[in-house]
């Protein structure tokens, strides 16, 4: 059997008489077959991209740099906990684009399934903790305080409250992301 | 939170202690343990006592105080009836179950855990005085009734009897749900008590009919009366300490609780009293008549069960009749005696069947089968259970010196008053009861005879036959002790239990502190009643002698047309009927699922807009088009139509992509950084989501599609599109409220945050945030799953 490199599909380069004989089941595993052949021509299970490592190893600290900014600014800038998810996420996918996802496995050792959790959870507490001490569920609190090295610090629940949706979205899309990717 | 609350909620509590015995302890029999639970909460409602007889205690914990529910308790003496038998047969059968369930084979954490909690919801049943904390426990019985009838969930047989039970109880309890509904519709409140007081407003109102109606299809699917009796014989797959407890002393009682408790509220009418009677007559006769038939003698039983829950209801019945406008007084304190007796009954038969259940689970335990055609002869070798049955079995076919005696005698005193009351309509009420006790009469005498007189069969036992340990015999002997008791001493029990109970049912009839019936007499001069019975023993024995001459008379029942038949049938009518649904629609492609959600906002939305007149183009108060603003719109068409076009799937996500980054553009204009910021962040998460997906997908092919299929897109795509346009021409146009954003603009006050945006996110509509990322994150597991699960199939053929 010729291996079709081309866009068409086999049942046109297979002749008419092939397309004749062949059931449509028997083509369309011919055809998923091709095109695993073909994919495995395309993109080598490793590859090197000596450009991307070298600017995601930058790119991939600043963009989480920000991702922790946007965290905590957005009490009183924009950004919040949804964005800093995903902006983090963004730096996630970063890797995995410039190496395998062994590589990054390594790099990140963490079970992004159970920081989702932990995100849901410190959500649900922070809400959970006024409701047993008698007051509406998810009352929030805030403060100031003075602390070193920071100096005057605004200090709300509510960020708290952030910080677990910051975990969750992060925690799902590198769960969805990551399961994905490593799907064979 | 009151000692009453308590005590419902104690078998809840003991639940999560139990499994850590069984593990921690398995030296002893876990059921040590719990027999404490049930033992204290006997004697604690053996205290109200002394209350039963007054005004009934009632504590009330506010639980939704907007709807009218609250976790209202009251203890009157009805209550506290089913409370004693709920509370003493549970002591009995926990007791029971400590020699009959082997500590080393069975799963004991769990049947411990399922019987705990079907002891509170029990508990809860019939304390409760708010109609929805009754619902809520009457499912909760349903649903542990479900889990004990599959313990033995290995065997095919007890997961078919266990659903059987739990479908058709449930149909029964949403039925009643909605009845409920209807009665507090009504009646103005979910309050027992209250709708009692209402009675007059609930009989005058439209719902009443079909709330009654409702409300008995529940009761009689969770009594087993015809025709919704199939799933208690299917129920005796549980183990027997179960078939004793739930499905012969309490639960199945549930229902005529139900019944006797609203009899005030409902009874009085024609309806009430046709309908009750009926079905309980009927239900006495069929479940009579078929228990001689049985083979199985835990099957016997439980159509024996069936029978008798229906002698009950008739009474119940019976009674409501003397609420009904316009009586003479002795009728009414005939009917008054019927629903004494509906009582008293009810109690000789908790504790005879309760006895019964417990000798066969004996012998089914010491001999390895419960066929009646493998026993015979056992009266030698296993004297005290032949006593036991003796006793139990005397005593439910209505002789003397035994308790069920009285109160079958004044079932028959029930039906001839019936009778005299409505006349010859009713004549068929003491005839169908008659014969139904002449059967029931037979059954009894085969329960003894077949298995312990006549002759030996050793041979055809699993095990050498042999009397049971004393510990399981005392249950049943406590159980027998108590039959007799019932007999001799009537009155202590009548005057402290069993009429105030009745003057729960029929409240008004017995000035206070006067009985309503006045004393159990065993003897009442040459009555008909007593014709009655000395009938039934004289044609019961003949009828038992000559069973197998009139015995082909079960051959003639058809066996296709029979209700279980009806019942599968029904089932896999309903299964074919929505498989045949889904299939219609549910084609696997995910482009018919598009453009079904897509034709439906169409129609809703569209069709909201043209039936509410709703298109009030009006641009007045916009802002100028900037030039800008404008070559972004062309790029986003020109990316659009590009999308459409395109051959490859890369250039594709590309064109998307470009749509959403210049949307975000948009919010950049407008003065939305937060907007803009996710916007941007979202593009880009998925479009690296869509370049890993499309990696696996295979490449996109030149295929001839139908025109009708193109155009069908086409008409999908363009009215998406004018809908929307539409719609966004003419929010313009509307302002029915005030806008809502005055109040966000004080974030800075009410949150103490400067971004308005995220002070709604994280604390106006904190709760919506909270529930979003829940699902969020099931809605990634779910994917995980999904693609792990899909792994593992395929590397595990």
């Amino acid at each position: 059997m010729s291996e079709p490199t081309d866009q068409k599909p086999l049942s046109r380069t297979g002749g008419a008489w092939l397309r004749k004989f062949r059931s449509l089941a028997s083509i369309r595993a011919a055809e998923d077959k091709a095109a695993d052949d073909s994919r495995r021509i395309r993109l080598p299970d490793k590859f090197n991209d000596v450009y991307l490592h070298t600017a995601s190893q930058v790119l991939v600290f600043l963009i989480m740099t920000y991702a922790i900014y946007i965290l905590f600014a957005g009490h009183n800038n924009p950004g919040g906990g949804f964005v800093g998810g995903l902006v983090t996420a963004t730096g996630f996918v970063l890797l995995y684009l410039a190496f395998d996802s062994r590589t990054v496995r390594q790099i990140i050792p963490a079970n992004f399934r159970y920081i989702g959790a932990i995100g849901v959870l410190i959500a649900v507490l922070t809400g959970a903790v006024p409701a047993l001490a008698g007051e509406p569920f998810l009352t929030h609190r805030t403060a100031h305080a003075h602390l070193p090295l920071f100096g005057n610090v605004h200090l709300a629940t509510a960020v708290l409250f952030d910080v677990g949706v910051f975990l969750a979205v992060l925690g799902t899309a590198m769960t969805i992301i990551s399961n994905i990717s490593e799907d064979e | 939170m009151t000692p009453l609350h308590l005590a419902i909620l104690t078998p809840f509590l003991a639940m999560p202690v139990v499994p850590f015995l069984y593990k921690r302890l398995r030296r002893f029999h876990t059921g040590w343990f719990v027999l404490p639970v049930p033992l204290v909460l006997f004697l604690y409602f053996l205290r109200y006592f002394p209350l039963a007889s007054e005004e009934p205690a009632v504590f009330t914990v506010p639980w939704i105080p907007r709807l009218g529910i609250d976790f209202a308790v009251c203890a009157d003496a009805l209550s506290l009836l089913f409370a004693l038998i709920i509370t003493g047969m549970g002591t009995l059968v926990v007791f029971y179950s400590i020699f009959y369930m082997s500590k080393e084979r069975e799963a004991l954490h769990n049947f411990y855990v399922y019987l705990l909690a079907f002891l509170g919801a029990m508990l809860g049943v019939v304390l409760s005085d708010n109609l929805m904390v009754l619902y809520l426990f009457w499912e909760l019985t349903s649903f542990s009734s479900f889990l004990l009838i599959a313990f033995w969930f290995q065997r095919a047989k007890s997961r078919q009897g266990a659903v059987k039970a739990l479908i058709i109880t449930l149909f029964g309890g949403f039925s009643m749900f909605l009845g409920f509904l209807m009665v507090a519709e009504a009646a103005g409140s979910f309050s027992i008590r209250h709708i009692i007081a209402n009675a007059g407003a609930l009989k005058a109102h439209g719902l009443f009919l079909p709330a009654m109606l409702l409300m008995l299809l529940g009761a009689f699917t969770k009594s087993a009366q015809f025709p919704f009796y199939i799933w208690l014989p299917d129920a005796m797959e549980a183990p027997t300490p179960i078939s004793a407890y739930l499905h012969s002393a309490t639960m199945v009682k549930a229902g005529l609780y139900l019944v006797a408790r609203l009899t005030p509220a409902f009874g009085g009418g024609d309806a009430w009293f046709w309908i009750i009677t009926a079905v309980g007559i009927v239900t006495l006769f069929w479940g009579s008549f078929l228990a001689v038939r049985q083979i199985d003698l835990k099957a016997m039983l439980a159509f024996s069960t069936v029978s008798q829950l229906g002698l009950i209801m008739s009474l119940l019945g019976i009674a409501s009749l003397a609420l009904a406008p316009g009586l003479s007084e002795t009728r009414a304190e005939w009917f008054a005696a019927a629903a004494f007796a509906a009582v008293f009954h009810l109690i000789n038969h908790s504790v005879f069947k309760g006895s019964l259940f417990m000798v066969v689970g004996i012998l089914d335990h010491e001999l390895g089968t419960r066929d009646i055609r493998k026993l015979g002869g056992l009266m030698g070798v296993m004297p005290v259970s032949f006593t036991l049955t003796v006793i139990g079995a005397f005593s439910m076919a209505g002789l003397p010196p035994f308790g069920g005696f009285l109160s079958k005698e004044m079932f028959f005193t029930g039906t001839l008053a019936a009778f005299g009351e409505r006349s010859w309509p009713a004549v068929w009420i003491p005839a169908l009861a008659w014969l139904a006790s002449l059967f029931t009469f037979v059954y009894c005498m085969i329960l003894v005879f077949k298995t312990f007189a006549g002759q030996k069969r050793p041979g055809l036992l699993d095990k050498p036959p042999r009397e049971a340990p004393v510990g399981m015999l005392v249950p049943p002997a406590i159980l027998s002790v108590l039959v007799i008791l019932f007999f001799f001493m009537p009155n202590a029990l009548s005057r402290h239990l069993l009429d105030p109970a009745a003057k729960n049912i029929l409240p008004g009839l017995a000035a206070p502190g006067e009985p309503l019936f006045g004393h159990v007499s065993h003897w009442h001069g040459l009555s008909p009643e007593l014709a009655m019975t000395a009938g039934i023993v004289v044609f019961g024995i003949l009828m038992y002698r000559h069973l197998p001459g009139w015995s082909a008379v079960y051959d003639h029942l058809p066996r296709k047309w029979t209700l279980n038949a009806a019942f599968e049938k029904s089932l896999l009518g309903l299964e074919w009927l929505s498989r045949r649904l889904t299939a219609g629609y549910m084609t696997g492609y995910l482009r018919h699922y598009m453009s079904y959600i897509l034709v439906f906002m169409i129609l809703v939305v569209g069709g909201s807009l043209v039936a509410l007149d709703a298109f009030r183009p009006d641009l007045s108060g916009g802002a100028a088009v900037e030039a800008y603003e404008l070559a972004v719109a062309l790029c986003i068409v020109a990316s659009t139509l590009f999308l459409a076009i395109s051959k490859s799937r890369l250039t594709s996500i590309i064109a998307l992509s470009a749509v959403g980054l210049l949307v975000s553009l948009y919010y950049v204009f407008f003065r939305a950084p937060d907007l803009a910021l996710t916007q941007l962040v979202v593009e880009t998460i998925s479009t690296a989501l869509f370049l890993l997906c499309f990696y696996f997908l295979p490449k996109l092919r030149q295929v001839e599609v139908p025109r009708s299929f193109r155009l069908t897109n086409l008409a999908v795509s363009v009215g998406v599109g004018l809908v929307f346009t539409l719609v966004g021409l003419s929010v313009t146009g509307h302002r029915l409220f005030e806008p809502i954003s005055r109040y966000y603009e004080n974030a800075r006050e009410l949150a103490g945050a400067n971004n308005i945006v995220n002070a709604i996110l994280v604390d106006f509509r904190g709760f919506d945030t909270m529930l979003e990322i829940v699902v969020l994150f099931t809605a990634g597991i779910g994917v995980f799953t999904l693609i792990r699960f899909r792994n593992r199939r395929r590397h595990e053929p």
